[in-house]
């Protein structure tokens, strides 16, 4: 028996254990959570914005999300190319990520960079002027992705859902726009935008690093310019009131489908997302990986889906159920009918005992994975900073898990996936309206509408 | 499972431009470093334990302690992939790897996802041209349950007819959402078609239809007791474990399986090199008529195998090229003041035993796609000059030495970083060198390598667009 060992040199241990108890700073006013990490010599900040595309005039939707990702596009002293040539010499990953309700930039790269690259970074948020001609090309390239969008129906299915199920909402447009909004934002726009986030809106910061990650305090006081006094925090309290179709099911033709794409769908209310560790726990019983209830039905048992999945969760104003999956089209038919089966099976009570053991325990177990990896631990707690919740709550999330009657997963589903209130999208071949109204009163909507 | 031939792994692959070789590239000769001494030693000091055993049977197992939190992963690397089909049965691994999920001598159907599951535990699997992967992430406590539940399925699968004819749906359903209902799968399927054209590379990873529609649950099982060897097998576990014992479990559970006869013999006629050969006939266009509305195209190269001595210049030259806003081709084609792209990449895509240097985007709406093959034509002869600079390359080892340390914060990531150095290279440990390979290189070594490969050579250009006749 052969045997070999490797054990390399000691002098960092990249295992050092996650320090699942951020240390909470104050840096002139804003709120920094700094989990301390050297096990490697790389480091990550993650900024967050309390406002996001809810700030979008309904006209000019896409806005916050075209200035952020428009930060590198040109400043008074330095043009698209210097920008990015100088951000990628150093190995960074940079980027933003818009929601309706908040916006998170983040940075991450090698130690030995951290304050060239932060000291960059506050260049662009201090100095960015949003050239016309790069926002003119960044339009065109958004404008062109959106064309392609019928060549990924996935995606074109998810976008329909979404639009039908908040249509007359607040929440209506998406956070990147549409072809229409777009067109409309002008450079002079986006300036106004960056000024708003830089000088109103709240932020907080999540770092992961070693000690000198702190060095970059003064660098975000003096260059970005960011203190607690920029106080304002996005809030919605509108009653979420959408206008649904006239029809239980949109169907969206494309060309030559052999293979159909289904959603279901509604939106949640602040109400019905008050509990948000039940409706994971809902929507992980019915559709949330290979014990579910769903895909053993309809994948398992009756070989009609590769894939099915139900997602129940909310942000702080609003939220959402979702059950995706995709089927060839003369199985369309019976994919929604064994999913509304099993649906009102389980809304009458009929919970299985030893699935319901099995996805509890995942649940359970699979919550250390969430400390893992310190990044995506931050993002967690920025997540539960953001709608407020204390952050015990993710470390109870277990106990919180295995509290769950079947009464309470069985009322839950029933609520959230319910045949009466929920919109159904197929994206496929147009010869299966005939069949779909078989379902349920059904229409043709052309893709373009959700574009 | 996911299916990573093309339209993951391989779209992953060249976004990243060359980034996932820097965990499994072969080794070429050490030249003297021109990196900071810092990120050199930082490289240097990482501290992680590995160890490597062969069992009796030939079976070879890495471990990597992580004490971190009471967790672990497990990666089963089967070195089979769909180079070992023959006609009449592509997608042979791809089906067989979904097999592996439904029932075993001691563990009946469904029984894998309850075990994994209702321990808190995920797992997935893949296949690609080369190897079949199996994983899972747990928690410690049900660790000796995994090593049960693999051993027995690794070696006594049950391939059960009332399954087989289930799973035979799902896969035609997975190849319509990967392939026939995707344009950019349809676009990668005829490239792969095209430029590996009388290899075995040549056939899609998830099979052809007519294939998936005949091939027999015999024909599967044969398959899977010809390949699924315990030589042919790597196992790699990340965790909370001690060592030594995990080895003494591993050899209970693992070791008694016996060695196959003969095995390394018909593996070596298995692999034979001159079956890789890239078709002498290189160069040409290729329209295909599919539903995009705008125009998409892959242009290929003849490049080299991941193990060859040039592949690691070849990564550097496709990130160069491709990786990134500030990439020498993004700038010419997709953020310039007169731009004909909405995206572009590049990339060194290289397997076991081939490889192809890779260009692709898609035109922007009012471009003409006759002015753009000319324009990027006419770039290519010239960007090995204009294109590569010191400082270029020095931003390319930054961007590979932060995306090595973050791939290693998991034990996911380490298992699977230690697995595929070992079923690649028979080193676990082989991203040191490859790293320090890449740290090593310079301009002169990328711009010789871009010569080689672009200059005086015919690419394929396979385009699809919804506007060709079919």
């Amino acid at each position: 028996m052969n045997i070999y060992i490797f054990l390399i040199s000691v002098t960092i241990s990249i295992f050092s254990f996650a320090s699942t108890k951020p240390e909470k700073l104050d840096w002139n006013g804003i709120e920094v959570s700094w989990i301390e990490d050297d096990s490697v010599p790389t480091y990550s900040v993650q900024v967050y914005f309390s406002d996001g595309a809810l700030s979008d005039a309904r006209s000019k939707g896409g806005e916050t999300s075209l200035m952020f990702s428009s930060l590198s596009a040109g400043t008074n002293r330095f043009t698209q190319k210097e920008i990015k040539d100088n951000l990628e010499y150093y190995g960074i990953s940079y980027g933003s990520t818009v929601f309706h309700e908040y916006s998170t930039f983040s940075f991450s790269g090698l130690n030995k960079d951290l304050l060239q690259v932060t000291k960059k970074i506050c260049h662009m948020f201090a100095d960015s002027i949003f050239p016309k001609n790069e926002i003119r090309a960044s339009k065109r390239r958004i404008l062109s992705g959106f064309q392609n969008l019928v060549t990924n129906h996935s995606e074109l299915a998810d976008r329909a859902l979404r639009k039908l199920t908040l249509r007359s909402t607040e929440f209506e447009i998406p956070m990147e726009g549409t072809v229409k909004t777009i067109k409309r934002i002008k450079s002079s726009d986006l300036k106004r935008k960056l000024t708003y986030f830089n000088n109103q809106v709240k932020k907080r910061i999540y770092i992961r690093g070693s000690k000198e990650v702190l060095n970059i305090k003064n660098i975000l006081k003096d260059e970005c310019k960011w203190s607690g006094d920029q106080n304002f925090a996005r809030e919605s309290n509108k009653k979420l009131n959408p206008k649904l179709p006239k029809t239980k099911i949109v169907l969206i033709p494309v060309k030559k489908a052999n293979q159909a794409q289904i959603r279901f769908g509604r939106t949640l209310s602040l109400q019905e997302i008050e509990n948000p560790d039940l409706l994971t726990m809902s929507a992980s019983y019915l559709g949330g990986g290979f014990p579910s209830e769903l895909v053993q039905e309809i994948r398992v048992k009756r070989g009609l889906s590769y894939f099915v999945r139900t997602y129940s969760q909310g942000q702080k104003y609003y939220g959402r159920s979702i059950l995706s999956t995709f089927s060839r089209n003369e199985k369309v038919n019976e994919t929604i009918q064994v999913a509304k089966d099993v649906i009102e099976k389980i809304g009458k009570g009929e919970v299985n005992e030893e699935k319901l053991k099995t996805m509890k325990n995942f649940l359970s177990g699979a919550h250390l994975f969430q400390f893992e990896s310190n990044d995506s631990f931050l993002r967690n707690l920025m997540s539960y900073d953001h709608k407020g919740r204390d952050i015990e709550e993710l470390y109870n999330f277990p106990k919180a898990i295995q509290s769950y009657s079947k009464e309470q997963i069985s009322e839950t589903i029933k609520n959230n996936f319910g045949w009466d209130d929920i919109v159904i999208v197929v994206v496929g071949s147009k010869s299966l309206l005939k069949s779909l109204k078989k379902m349920g009163s059904a229409q043709i909507v052309n893709a373009d509408f959700f574009l | 499972m996911k299916d990573l031939s093309i339209s993951s792994s391989f779209v992953q692959g060249l976004l990243f431009t060359g980034l996932a070789m820097v965990m499994i590239s072969c080794s070429s000769p050490e030249k003297k470093s021109k990196v900071p001494r810092d990120v050199v030693r930082s490289i240097e000091d990482i501290n992680i334990k590995v160890t490597k055993k062969e069992l009796k049977n030939g079976l070879t197992v890495v471990l990597t302690e992580n004490r971190k939190l009471p967790l672990f992963s497990f990666y089963s690397i089967v070195k089979i992939g769909s180079r070992n089909e023959t006609p009449g049965i592509t997608g042979a691994s791809h089906f067989l790897e979904h097999m592996m999920f439904k029932g075993s001598k001691n563990y009946k159907h469904g029984d894998f996802e309850k075990i994994v599951a209702g321990n808190g535990g995920t797992y997935n699997a893949y296949t690609n041209k080369d190897v079949t992967v199996y994983h899972e992430s747990l928690p410690i406590a049900a660790l000796d349950q995994i090593l049960r539940l693999e051993a027995d399925r690794l070696f006594s699968l049950n391939i059960d007819k009332h399954f087989f004819e289930k799973e035979r749906n799902v896969i035609l359903e997975e190849r319509k959402l990967r392939y026939e209902n995707s344009a950019r799968g349809q676009l990668f399927e005829e490239f792969f078609q095209e430029s590996f054209k009388g290899t075995p590379y040549e056939a899609p990873v998830i099979g052809h239809v007519k294939d998936l529609k005949t091939v027999t649950d015999e024909q599967i099982k044969k398959y899977f007791e010809t390949y699924y060897a315990p030589e042919n097998i790597v196992i790699s576990i990340s965790g909370d474990f001690d060592t030594e014992d995990l080895f003494e479990k591993i050899e209970d559970y693992f070791g008694k399986v016996p060695r196959k006869e003969n095995f390394k013999k018909f593996k070596a006629a298995d692999d034979a090199v001159s079956e890789y050969r890239l078709r002498k006939d290189w160069g040409g266009d290729l329209n295909v008529k599919g539903e995009s509305p705008l125009p998409m195209f892959v242009l290929s190269y003849p490049g080299y195998p991941e193990g060859s001595e040039k592949s690691y210049s070849l990564d550097i030259l496709g990130s160069i090229l491709g990786g990134g806003e500030s990439s020498y081709l993004n700038q010419k084609f997709v953020y310039s003041r007169r731009p004909k792209l909405s995206s572009i990449y590049a990339g060194n895509y290289g397997m076991e035993k081939a490889g192809v240097f890779v260009l692709g985007g898609r035109l922007l709406k009012g471009q003409s796609l006759r002015s753009l093959k000319k324009s990027l034509k006419s770039e290519l002869k010239r960007v090995c000059d204009r294109a590569i600079t010191e400082r270029e390359v020095q931003k390319i080892k930054n961007q590979y030495l932060v995306y090595f340390f973050s791939s290693i914060e998991t034990n996911d990531g380490l298992a699977e970083l230690t697995g595929k150095d070992e079923a690649s290279y028979g080193n676990p440990i082989k991203y040191k060198s490859d790293l320090k390979t890449y740290l090593s290189i310079n301009a002169e070594d990328v711009r010789k390598s871009c010569k080689d490969i672009l200059v005086g050579v015919k690419p394929f250009f396979v385009t699809l667009w919804d506007k060709f006749k079919k």
